[in-house]
């Protein structure tokens, strides 16, 4: 899994029928000292994040498990909001 | 499968509920020479691995959720292993058994120390060497 923050929205009126429903989030990985890595992603979210919230979001087939038994053809979702991180580098 | 280190621990309630139960840990790939391999990652642990342990890390999710016992969930890393030491050639010649430990001084005691060995800790670790060098030595005794 991934860091990240919510950066945005995404609203899309024609969209694949799976997607039905799925609020689509930009989030910007981030690394443990919250430094911006990478680029943007869009994806689907399972835990009712927002904009400007620390997530962790994954990647892959497994992004599409969340949403059991539907078959949502997303390849990144949110699956948890961090409340805090504890980092201690050697 | 990757060697990383666990540089931290990550803490959330909002999760889906396949993650509940299981630490959350932040995790550094590391090349060989111990030095960070790419960014910094999310792991789920499988083998209650603690802050500053060197770990092994799966990247896919079915080896994954296999390994913390979760099939069919949002999960996409675990850490599978806690390393006690490595060994390996570097360039195929000489044994590094320092180097892998994680180029640290807090680590020094993980590597098993060559001198511990009377200086035979090289052919201990690669017995072609060791045959080789055996198979010098004969020769010379012969001559």
């Amino acid at each position: 899994m991934y860091l990240g923050r919510v950066a945005g929205n995404v609203w899309c009126t024609a969209q694949s029928k799976g997607l039905t429903g799925q609020r689509l989030l930009i989030v910007q990985p981030l690394t443990p000292e919250l430094k911006p890595t990478g680029k943007q992603q869009i994806v689907t979210d399972c835990t009712g994040a927002g904009p400007g919230e620390l997530v962790y979001w994954t990647r892959g087939k497994e992004a599409t498990f969340p949403f059991l038994p539907s078959e949502v053809p997303t390849e990144t979702t949110i699956v948890g909001i961090v409340d805090h991180l504890h980092v201690r580098r050697p | 499968m990757l060697i990383a280190r666990v540089i931290g621990e990550l803490v959330s309630s909002q999760k889906h509920p396949s993650h509940e139960g299981r630490k959350a840990l932040i995790v550094q790939p590391l090349q060989l020479d111990g030095s960070d391999r790419g960014d910094a990652l999310v792991a789920l642990d499988a083998v209650d691995a603690g802050v500053g342990d060197r770990v092994l890390l799966v990247t896919e999710g079915y080896s994954a959720m296999t390994a913390v016992g979760r099939p069919e969930s949002p999960i996409d890393m675990a850490v599978i292993g806690v390393i006690d030491r490595l060994d390996f050639a570097l360039d195929g010649g000489a044994v590094d058994n320092t180097v892998g430990a994680g180029g640290g001084p807090a680590d020094a005691g993980l590597a098993l120390p060559l001198e511990a060995l009377g200086g035979r800790g090289k052919e201990l670790l690669l017995p072609s060497v060791a045959v080789k060098k055996k198979a010098a030595r004969k020769k010379e005794a012969n001559e």
